[in-house]
Protein backbone atom coordinates (compact mmCIF):
# COMPACT_ATOMS: atom_id res chain seq x y z
CA UNK A 1 0.00 0.00 0.00
CA UNK A 2 1.49 3.77 -0.58
CA UNK A 3 2.02 5.70 1.78
CA UNK A 4 -0.85 8.79 1.47
CA UNK A 5 1.01 11.86 0.06
CA UNK A 6 1.39 15.01 1.24
CA UNK A 7 -1.57 17.04 -1.06
CA UNK A 8 -3.63 13.92 0.26
CA UNK A 9 -3.15 15.13 3.82
CA UNK A 10 -3.59 18.44 2.95
CA UNK A 11 -6.44 18.25 1.33
CA UNK A 12 -7.73 16.28 4.77
CA UNK A 13 -6.83 18.99 6.73
CA UNK A 14 -8.70 21.07 5.09
CA UNK A 15 -11.90 19.38 5.18
CA UNK A 16 -10.91 19.30 9.19
CA UNK A 17 -10.71 22.76 9.35
CA UNK A 18 -14.15 23.64 7.40
CA UNK A 19 -16.08 20.69 8.64
CA UNK A 20 -15.14 22.66 12.79
CA UNK A 21 -15.98 25.75 10.92
CA UNK A 22 -18.96 24.98 9.84
CA UNK A 23 -20.18 23.32 13.06
CA UNK A 24 -19.11 26.15 15.10
CA UNK A 25 -21.22 28.51 13.33
CA UNK A 26 -24.06 25.81 13.08
CA UNK A 27 -24.50 25.46 16.99
CA UNK A 28 -24.30 29.27 17.23
CA UNK A 29 -27.07 29.70 15.07
CA UNK A 30 -29.21 27.11 17.10
CA UNK A 31 -27.96 28.87 20.29
CA UNK A 32 -29.41 32.12 18.81
CA UNK A 33 -25.71 33.82 19.66
CA UNK A 34 -24.01 35.90 17.16
CA UNK A 35 -21.50 34.51 14.90
CA UNK A 36 -17.80 36.50 15.65
CA UNK A 37 -17.14 37.04 12.11
CA UNK A 38 -14.02 39.46 11.55
CA UNK A 39 -15.39 42.60 9.40
CA UNK A 40 -13.99 45.90 8.39
CA UNK A 41 -15.15 49.23 9.98
CA UNK A 42 -18.00 50.53 7.97
CA UNK A 43 -17.97 54.11 6.88
CA UNK A 44 -21.11 54.52 9.31
CA UNK A 45 -20.65 54.29 12.54
CA UNK A 46 -23.91 52.52 14.16
CA UNK A 47 -24.24 52.73 17.74
CA UNK A 48 -26.67 51.03 19.86
CA UNK A 49 -28.62 51.69 22.77
CA UNK A 50 -30.21 48.64 24.99
CA UNK A 51 -32.83 48.86 27.55
CA UNK A 52 -33.07 46.01 29.59
CA UNK A 53 -36.27 46.05 31.68
CA UNK A 54 -36.09 43.45 34.48
CA UNK A 55 -38.97 40.74 35.19
CA UNK A 56 -40.09 41.63 38.35
CA UNK A 57 -42.21 38.91 40.07
CA UNK A 58 -44.48 40.34 42.92
CA UNK A 59 -48.22 39.85 43.87
CA UNK A 60 -49.97 41.51 47.45
CA UNK A 61 -52.54 40.36 49.49
CA UNK A 62 -53.92 43.16 50.69
CA UNK A 63 -56.18 42.47 53.61
CA UNK A 64 -56.81 39.73 56.02
CA UNK A 65 -59.88 38.03 56.49
CA UNK A 66 -61.25 38.54 60.31
CA UNK A 67 -64.74 37.30 60.66
CA UNK A 68 -64.87 39.19 64.39
CA UNK A 69 -67.00 37.06 66.39
CA UNK A 70 -70.62 36.15 66.58
CA UNK A 71 -72.26 33.14 68.19
CA UNK A 72 -72.45 29.46 66.29
CA UNK A 73 -76.24 28.78 67.35
CA UNK A 74 -77.66 26.35 64.73
CA UNK A 75 -74.25 26.58 62.77
CA UNK A 76 -73.47 29.46 61.13
CA UNK A 77 -71.83 30.06 57.61
CA UNK A 78 -69.66 32.47 56.80
CA UNK A 79 -68.40 34.55 53.75
CA UNK A 80 -66.73 37.52 52.41
CA UNK A 81 -68.23 36.98 48.90
CA UNK A 82 -71.32 39.81 50.14
CA UNK A 83 -73.72 37.59 48.31
CA UNK A 84 -75.56 36.79 51.81
CA UNK A 85 -75.34 38.71 55.15
CA UNK A 86 -72.97 37.23 58.14
CA UNK A 87 -75.44 36.36 60.44
CA UNK A 88 -75.26 37.37 64.49
CA UNK A 89 -72.43 39.48 65.02
CA UNK A 90 -70.13 38.45 62.76
CA UNK A 91 -68.21 41.12 60.54
CA UNK A 92 -68.15 41.84 56.91
CA UNK A 93 -64.99 41.39 55.91
CA UNK A 94 -64.00 41.96 51.61
CA UNK A 95 -62.29 38.94 50.63
CA UNK A 96 -58.59 38.65 49.87
CA UNK A 97 -57.40 40.82 46.80
CA UNK A 98 -54.40 39.23 44.89
CA UNK A 99 -52.38 42.33 43.10
CA UNK A 100 -50.08 41.78 40.53
CA UNK A 101 -47.84 44.96 41.20
CA UNK A 102 -44.30 42.99 39.12
CA UNK A 103 -44.42 43.37 35.42
CA UNK A 104 -44.92 39.96 34.00
CA UNK A 105 -48.18 37.45 33.47
CA UNK A 106 -48.33 35.47 36.73
CA UNK A 107 -49.84 32.21 37.63
CA UNK A 108 -51.87 32.14 40.89
CA UNK A 109 -52.25 29.52 43.41
CA UNK A 110 -53.45 28.75 47.08
CA UNK A 111 -53.00 26.41 49.74
CA UNK A 112 -54.30 26.31 53.05
CA UNK A 113 -54.88 23.78 55.62
CA UNK A 114 -58.24 21.29 55.69
CA UNK A 115 -61.28 22.48 57.80
CA UNK A 116 -60.74 20.59 60.90
CA UNK A 117 -57.60 21.86 61.72
CA UNK A 118 -58.91 25.33 61.04
CA UNK A 119 -62.28 25.07 63.33
CA UNK A 120 -60.34 21.97 66.00
CA UNK A 121 -63.98 21.71 67.35
CA UNK A 122 -67.46 20.75 66.41
CA UNK A 123 -68.44 18.39 63.78
CA UNK A 124 -67.83 18.62 60.23
CA UNK A 125 -66.80 22.26 59.83
CA UNK A 126 -66.14 23.94 56.33
CA UNK A 127 -63.24 25.68 54.93
CA UNK A 128 -63.82 26.36 51.19
CA UNK A 129 -62.60 29.39 48.80
CA UNK A 130 -63.46 30.37 45.72
CA UNK A 131 -62.01 33.10 42.49
CA UNK A 132 -64.07 36.40 41.97
CA UNK A 133 -63.50 39.02 39.69
CA UNK A 134 -61.98 42.20 41.12
CA UNK A 135 -64.17 44.65 39.95
CA UNK A 136 -62.63 47.83 38.26
CA UNK A 137 -59.18 46.18 38.38
CA UNK A 138 -59.94 42.22 37.06
CA UNK A 139 -56.50 40.94 35.55
CA UNK A 140 -57.86 37.37 35.17
CA UNK A 141 -60.59 37.36 32.36
CA UNK A 142 -61.16 36.16 28.74
CA UNK A 143 -59.76 32.82 28.18
CA UNK A 144 -57.66 33.14 31.55
CA UNK A 145 -58.92 30.55 33.62
CA UNK A 146 -60.21 31.81 36.83
CA UNK A 147 -61.88 29.30 39.37
CA UNK A 148 -64.81 30.42 40.92
CA UNK A 149 -66.38 27.27 41.83
CA UNK A 150 -66.54 27.05 45.49
CA UNK A 151 -63.69 24.40 46.06
CA UNK A 152 -62.66 23.05 49.87
CA UNK A 153 -58.83 23.70 51.18
CA UNK A 154 -56.46 21.02 52.29
CA UNK A 155 -57.94 18.15 49.89
CA UNK A 156 -56.20 16.84 46.64
CA UNK A 157 -53.26 18.80 45.41
CA UNK A 158 -51.44 21.44 47.59
CA UNK A 159 -51.58 24.02 45.09
CA UNK A 160 -54.45 24.77 43.66
CA UNK A 161 -54.56 27.44 40.70
CA UNK A 162 -56.92 30.20 41.07
CA UNK A 163 -56.15 31.96 38.22
CA UNK A 164 -53.90 31.09 35.07
CA UNK A 165 -52.57 34.06 34.26
CA UNK A 166 -53.23 37.03 36.20
CA UNK A 167 -52.27 40.29 34.33
CA UNK A 168 -50.01 43.34 35.46
CA UNK A 169 -51.20 46.36 33.98
CA UNK A 170 -52.01 48.43 36.85
CA UNK A 171 -55.68 48.68 35.50
CA UNK A 172 -56.13 44.96 35.46
CA UNK A 173 -54.07 43.36 37.97
CA UNK A 174 -55.90 41.81 40.45
CA UNK A 175 -58.31 39.08 41.66
CA UNK A 176 -60.13 38.45 44.50
CA UNK A 177 -60.65 35.43 46.47
CA UNK A 178 -63.94 34.60 48.48
CA UNK A 179 -63.48 32.33 52.05
CA UNK A 180 -66.34 30.46 53.09
CA UNK A 181 -66.51 28.92 56.59
CA UNK A 182 -68.78 26.94 58.24
CA UNK A 183 -68.88 26.37 61.99
CA UNK A 184 -70.97 23.78 63.38
CA UNK A 185 -73.29 24.19 66.51
CA UNK A 186 -70.84 22.38 68.66
CA UNK A 187 -68.29 24.50 67.82
CA UNK A 188 -66.80 25.56 71.34
CA UNK A 189 -66.10 28.93 72.21
CA UNK A 190 -62.41 30.75 71.49
CA UNK A 191 -60.70 31.56 68.64
CA UNK A 192 -60.02 29.96 65.39
CA UNK A 193 -57.39 31.21 62.97
CA UNK A 194 -55.74 29.41 59.71
CA UNK A 195 -52.70 31.01 57.51
CA UNK A 196 -53.64 31.28 53.70
CA UNK A 197 -50.85 30.76 51.29
CA UNK A 198 -51.14 32.55 48.37
CA UNK A 199 -47.99 31.15 45.32
CA UNK A 200 -47.37 33.33 42.16
CA UNK A 201 -45.14 31.79 39.06
CA UNK A 202 -44.59 33.45 35.97
CA UNK A 203 -46.33 31.79 33.15
CA UNK B 1 2.73 29.29 -3.70
CA UNK B 2 2.61 27.52 -7.03
CA UNK B 3 2.52 23.66 -6.91
CA UNK B 4 2.93 21.85 -10.12
CA UNK B 5 0.69 18.62 -10.27
CA UNK B 6 3.24 16.40 -10.56
CA UNK B 7 4.66 17.36 -7.44
CA UNK B 8 3.71 16.64 -4.00
CA UNK B 9 3.28 19.47 -1.04
CA UNK B 10 6.14 19.98 1.52
CA UNK B 11 5.70 18.45 4.22
CA UNK B 12 6.24 22.17 5.90
CA UNK B 13 2.96 22.55 4.55
CA UNK B 14 1.08 19.89 6.22
CA UNK B 15 2.49 20.76 8.92
CA UNK B 16 1.53 24.05 8.92
CA UNK B 17 -2.14 23.00 8.21
CA UNK B 18 -2.14 20.70 10.84
CA UNK B 19 -1.57 23.29 13.32
CA UNK B 20 -4.14 25.48 11.64
CA UNK B 21 -6.75 22.98 12.18
CA UNK B 22 -5.85 21.94 16.04
CA UNK B 23 -6.40 25.76 16.26
CA UNK B 24 -9.33 26.27 14.61
CA UNK B 25 -10.72 23.32 16.90
CA UNK B 26 -9.02 24.87 19.64
CA UNK B 27 -10.95 28.28 18.87
CA UNK B 28 -14.27 27.04 17.61
CA UNK B 29 -14.33 24.81 21.14
CA UNK B 30 -13.66 27.68 23.09
CA UNK B 31 -16.57 29.78 21.07
CA UNK B 32 -19.16 27.49 21.53
CA UNK B 33 -18.44 27.12 25.09
CA UNK B 34 -18.26 30.88 25.66
CA UNK B 35 -21.55 31.14 23.89
CA UNK B 36 -23.61 28.65 26.23
CA UNK B 37 -22.54 30.37 28.91
CA UNK B 38 -23.36 33.53 28.08
CA UNK B 39 -27.08 32.08 27.88
CA UNK B 40 -28.85 33.64 30.48
CA UNK B 41 -31.15 30.79 31.44
CA UNK B 42 -34.80 32.35 32.62
CA UNK B 43 -35.93 30.96 35.29
CA UNK B 44 -39.27 31.03 36.80
CA UNK B 45 -39.78 33.03 39.85
CA UNK B 46 -41.80 32.39 42.82
CA UNK B 47 -43.38 34.69 45.28
CA UNK B 48 -45.42 33.48 48.47
CA UNK B 49 -47.64 35.54 50.40
CA UNK B 50 -49.72 35.07 53.42
CA UNK B 51 -52.97 35.91 54.33
CA UNK B 52 -54.58 34.55 57.96
CA UNK B 53 -58.31 33.87 58.34
CA UNK B 54 -59.82 34.41 61.51
CA UNK B 55 -63.24 33.85 63.55
CA UNK B 56 -64.01 33.97 67.17
CA UNK B 57 -67.32 32.07 68.56
CA UNK B 58 -68.66 33.84 71.73
CA UNK B 59 -70.33 31.57 74.01
CA UNK B 60 -74.22 31.67 73.74
CA UNK B 61 -76.73 30.81 76.41
CA UNK B 62 -79.26 29.84 73.28
CA UNK B 63 -76.46 27.30 72.41
CA UNK B 64 -77.52 24.11 74.11
CA UNK B 65 -73.67 23.00 73.63
CA UNK B 66 -72.72 25.96 75.18
CA UNK B 67 -74.42 25.22 78.27
CA UNK B 68 -71.83 24.01 80.17
CA UNK B 69 -70.11 27.71 80.30
CA UNK B 70 -73.14 29.33 81.88
CA UNK B 71 -73.34 26.95 84.63
CA UNK B 72 -69.84 26.79 85.97
CA UNK B 73 -70.48 31.24 85.82
CA UNK B 74 -73.68 30.42 87.65
CA UNK B 75 -71.86 27.96 90.17
CA UNK B 76 -69.00 30.83 90.84
CA UNK B 77 -71.20 33.44 91.52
Amino acid sequence: MNDVSNRTLVLLTALAIAFSLFGVITILSRLGQPIPLITGLGATEIGNVSVTVATVLSIDATNNVSFGNGSNVGGVTLTTNGSVTNPSTFDEPGSFRIENDGNVDVNVSINSTRATLFITTGTSPLYNWSGTNATGDNGCTGVNNLTTANTVFGVGAQNTTVCDNLTYRDATDSVNVSIWVFIPEDTAPGQYAANVFFMAATV
Amino acid sequence: MVVKESEDISRKVVVIMLIVAILTSLLGTWTVISAINSITVVDNDKEQVTGLVGVAIAPDPNNPYHKQYFEQEEEDN
